[in-house]
């Protein structure tokens, strides 16, 4: 009788045999031998017969076998028996367990690096933040991109170039009719004038405009329509919160505000305030024609206007440029005047004559990076110098079958964990720090947490992952574990040089901050310190002449009756503020030669009293007088500098024009600073009368409560109407040099912080050679040295460390703080003493930084240093 | 009959045709290539299953043991997209080839 299952296990063995097949495929084949036979018999055979075919048509057991064999070579041939997958996931664990376990084990050491970074990155991301929002300004116009500031440039025959932001009036028509590529021009004046509902007027920021101004920036009307807004000449658009100031919760459109001396304006639309990030300080928009009625706006005589254009869009503002650079010739052929286009993002950014904004992002941007440059210096130093303990656990992990990327991508790993809980902390500190670095940076940026912000902070942590932990990383990687295992590794061999090298460019790169804070602070010192030519100190300034210029004298009489008052005069603008100017075209003066020509020149406003409340010494001839009728009118009086320009010998009593005055020059005025100590001194004429319109008033040093008090009062008794704001004059020279003062503070924090890094690392690196010398120590104290000669021994490897970091800083210092000092007219010498200095200083903190850890290995008892280990 | 080298050659995109439709056990595989072949074919059905196997190894194929109404479990083959790739690309050759030959087929009647 046939046995099925009994003759399959007996087919089966066969197939057993084979090395070849595994028991998957011998399942298979007995399935398939099953089949078979079901199919044969269902065809009709027998038993047994069907199992003979069922048994055949399988096939026999050797040559399946060597079928599958095959298989098996070809996917052994494709992929090496040894071959590790790429990526291990049970590892990734081990990882971040051996770096927790890292952290906890070395409190002290993982300290230094994750606060060092912390601090670094923090510092990177407030001074990135701040970057972004400097380079955001002007961004929220719709048009930003195509929006130009018309600038001229006055050429003089040796080259000088002088800019003003100012334009001729007709100039913004003739440029929208010249070149179809400008779609809208506008022109604009700005002032502080005084505007609000009768009985309650303050000075505010108003700005006069072409309609085609909303046209070309983007203001958000709350109220009103911008296509009819400026239509009415009497009208006036107002911002939300001086809207809010007068008529509370009213609808303000159509209600009355005064401007100006009494001009009534009927309110035509609230707009938005406008962001602090632009250079439109707004208050009030009103339509211009209010200022120009009656004037002759199609002369090319004045540069009175600011012109904003806006071209076409994919128009090329450069290729704009070019073509109308030489406009002006055509409407005045004699013209030294081009114009240029400044691009409304760069306002803020770029100064006209170079610079700017720019400059100092520039710096600061490069301060933040050397900062965390910093902190990485120290992660990098410190962990290749703890390169010795974990070389063996780099050995360990290669013997058991760890590649080179591998380790390379653990070390890293590593390095990015403590970046990102530094991070963390960062990001905690900037938000406490935020504050005190809005007050240093003078504005009020946010570190917002968009995705952006978000993006910065993972950017510099993966950053600051791969550059600090570049260095264990790729050396540990590199080493043969039997060289870590036969001890060649021991004291971080390798790493020494390396982090020689680091410890000196941080030593470096704290001098070179140190010494570029003294320099800053050094030149800061003499702006706001040098003598200008007049003593600046105890003198009054008054912005507005309203309703005193009909009672000047009875003012004037009045207030001199004090005797804390030793000086009252009128003058067109104060010290600080741009003067009115001539260019050469409308100057010529008596003796003046073929070729000659005075480019640039500034017109001062003044009154009998200027050079006494001033206190400015004549060097020739004298000052005006009522004495001299003639003066009113025909006298004029010019400066060292003009009489140099014009190469005159004997200036008194030669004919002088300018504008369309001609009169005789009376007196040479001493060199006085009226503009920012960035400048140097320029040809200036004075002239009685032109557009008076501020007091200076000089008062005594004593009683200065009082003596205000005695101003205000007696004003008012005659004008009762006055407002009474003053400021006093060295304050507002002061504002000059805001730029510079803010830089004065952002140095100095970022030296500290630069300083304060670098004893980090100093520090942690003195730990660790303290610990290594451990057993050189107990065994030289044996033989006699004395604690002093072990210091010594520190101090001197620090010494050789400071003197090297000096080769780095001495050139980079004096070049970098040499081409700052550049950009004054009035500048320090830098001298050698202000570097010894901050060398000395630097290396006075790391040898205090040292001591500590020096003195402590130093004074352990021998017995102890060397039973260590 | 249909040599080893040709068998050989058309195997594959044979098996990834028939598994296009829907997935299917080795002894069904096995029988439908061998009517297709007309039953002129040298090999037994334990050869062509490691070819099957050769298959799931290259990612052409996948299987999974699967009981469907019998007490035994039985391994399904499912064409992957790779094999779907490939059974396009090999489609094209084989009607180039086919192509060529039917071209050869009317200059030599005779030898058809």
């Amino acid at each position: 009788m046939f046995d099925l299952e009994k003759s399959i296990r007996e087919w089966n063995k066969d197939f057993r045999k084979q090395d070849s097949l595994e028991d998957g495929v011998l399942a298979d084949m007995e399935l398939l031998l099953r089949d078979a036979y079901k199919d044969h018999r269902r065809a009709g055979l027998d038993e047994e017969d069907a199992f003979r075919a069922a048994a055949a048509q399988v096939g026999p057991a050797p040559s399946i076998a060597s079928a599958y064999r095959k298989n098996q070579i070809a996917v052994l041939n494709r992929r090496s028996p040894f071959r590790l997958s790429r990526f291990m996931p049970a590892l990734v664990g081990n990882y971040i367990k051996i770096a927790f376990r890292k952290i906890r084990r070395e409190k002290g050491y993982s300290l230094i690096n994750v606060a060092g970074l912390a601090v670094g990155i923090a510092c990177c991301l407030l001074i990135l933040s701040w970057v972004r929002f400097e380079l955001s300004y002007e961004r929220f116009h719709k048009n930003a991109t195509e929006i130009y500031r018309v600038i001229s440039e006055f050429h003089s025959p040796g080259g000088e170039i002088n800019y003003t932001l100012e334009s001729q009036a007709p100039l913004a028509a003739a440029l929208k009719q010249n070149y179809p590529e400008i779609i809208n021009s506008a022109r604009t004046l700005s002032a502080d004038w005084k505007i609000g509902r009768e009985g309650a007027r303050f000075r505010e920021s108003v700005w006069f405009v072409d309609p085609a101004f909303l046209d070309i920036f983007t203001f958000t009307f709350v109220q009103g329509d911008p296509a009819t807004a400026l239509s009415d000449p009497n009208s006036v658009i107002l911002t939300e919160t001086l809207a809010k100031k007068h008529f509370r919760n009213d609808n303000p459109i159509g209600k009355t505000v005064i401007g100006g001396r009494n001009t009534s304006l009927i309110v035509s639309g609230v707009i938005k305030d406008i962001p602090q990030k632009s250079h439109l300080d707004i208050n009030a928009i009103i339509p211009l024609e209010i200022r120009t009625a009656g004037q002759n706006l199609t002369e090319w005589g004045g540069f009175n206007y600011r012109t904003y254009i806006q071209l076409q869009k994919g128009s090329s503002g450069k290729d704009v440029q070019q073509k109308i650079k030489n406009l002006l010739e055509k409407y005045t052929p004699k013209t030294q005047t081009t114009i240029q286009l400044q691009p409304l993002t760069n306002i803020h950014l770029f100064a006209l004559e170079g610079g700017g904004m720019i400059t100092y992002i520039y710096i600061f941007s490069a301060m933040a990076l050397l900062i965390l440059l910093i902190a990485c210096v120290n992660y990098m130093s410190l962990s290749s110098a703890k390169a010795s303990a974990r070389a063996k656990e780099a050995g360990i992990r290669q013997v058991v079958g760890a590649r080179r990327k591998q380790l390379i991508s653990q070390f890293l790993g590593e390095s990015f964990i403590h970046s990102l809980i530094a991070t963390i902390i960062a990001i905690v500190l900037a938000q406490v720090f935020l504050p005190a670095f809005q007050r240093l940076a003078g504005n009020k940026f946010m570190v917002s947490y968009s995705l952006g912000t978000i993006a910065l902070a993972v950017g510099i942590a993966a950053l600051t992952g791969i550059l600090s932990g570049s260095y264990p990383a790729f050396v540990l990687s590199r080493v043969k574990p039997v060289k870590i295992f036969k001890g060649i590794l021991r004291s971080g061999g390798e790493g020494v040089l390396f982090r020689k090298i680091l410890v000196i460019v941080q030593l470096a790169l704290s001098i070179f901050f140190i010494f570029g804070t003294l320099v800053i602070s050094k030149q800061v010192h003499l702006l706001r310190n040098k003598y200008l030519g007049y003593d600046k100190k105890n003198i009054i300034c008054l912005d507005t002449m309203d309703g005193i210029a009909g009672n000047y004298s009875a003012v004037k009489n009045k207030l001199m009756n004090n005797p804390h008052i030793a000086g009252m005069t009128v003058v067109d603008c104060f010290l600080d503020e741009p003067n009115s100017s001539a260019t050469s075209d409308v100057i010529s003066w008596e003796g003046q030669k073929a070729g000659e020509s005075l480019p640039w020149l500034i017109v001062r406003g003044v009154d009998f009293d200027f050079q006494n409340t001033f206190g400015i010494e004549m060097a020739e001839g004298r000052f005006f007088s009522e004495k001299y009728p003639s003066d009113r009118n025909d006298s004029m009086i010019v400066n060292e500098a003009a009489v140099k320009a014009m190469k005159m010998d004997s200036p008194i009593g030669k004919k002088f024009h300018f504008w369309g005055y001609n009169g005789t020059i009376i007196g040479v005025i001493k060199d006085f600073h009226f503009r920012s100590l960035h400048k140097n001194i320029e040809p200036m004429v004075m002239k009685i009368g032109i557009n008076l319109q501020r007091i200076a008033i000089r008062i005594k040093a004593e009683d200065v409560a009082a003596t205000l008090k005695f101003i205000e009062t007696e004003i008012k008794k005659i004008v009762p109407s006055y407002s009474f704001e003053f400021e006093f004059l060295d304050e507002k020279l002061d504002w000059l040099y805001r730029a510079e003062r803010r830089m004065e503070n952002i140095a100095l924090s970022i030296s500290f912080l630069a300083i304060f890094l670098s004893c980090l690392g100093v520090l942690g690196l003195a730990a660790f050679m303290a610990k290594e010398k451990t057993k050189e120590i107990g065994i030289r104290k044996v033989l006699g040295a004395s604690v002093r000669s072990i210091t010594m021994m520190f101090y001197k490897e620090y010494v050789r460390w400071v003197i090297a970091a000096n080769l780095i800083a001495c050139p980079l210092g004096f070049y970098i703080v040499g081409r700052w000092l550049q950009k004054f007219a009035y500048r320090i010498n830098i001298g050698i003493l202000i570097y010894v200095l901050s060398s000395a200083l630097v290396l006075f903190i790391v040898l205090l930084t040292v001591s500590f850890q020096s003195v402590r290995a130093a004074t352990a008892h021998p017995i102890d240093s060397i039973r260590y280990e | 009959m249909i040599t080893k080298t040709l068998m050989a050659a058309s195997t594959r995109p044979i098996i990834l045709a028939i598994l296009s439709g829907r997935e299917d056990y080795g002894y069904n595989i096995i029988q439908k290539v061998k009517n297709i072949s007309g039953g002129n074919l040298e090999w037994t059905d334990g050869m062509l299953y490691s070819v099957l196997q050769r298959m799931e190894m290259d990612g052409l194929v996948t299987s999974q043991w699967k009981i469907d109404g019998e007490s035994r479990p039985r391994r399904y083959f499912e064409i992957t997209a790779e094999g779907r790739r490939v059974l396009a690309s090999e489609m094209a050759n084989w009607k180039q080839i086919l192509k060529a030959m039917t071209l050869f087929s009317r200059r030599h009647p005779a030898e058809s």
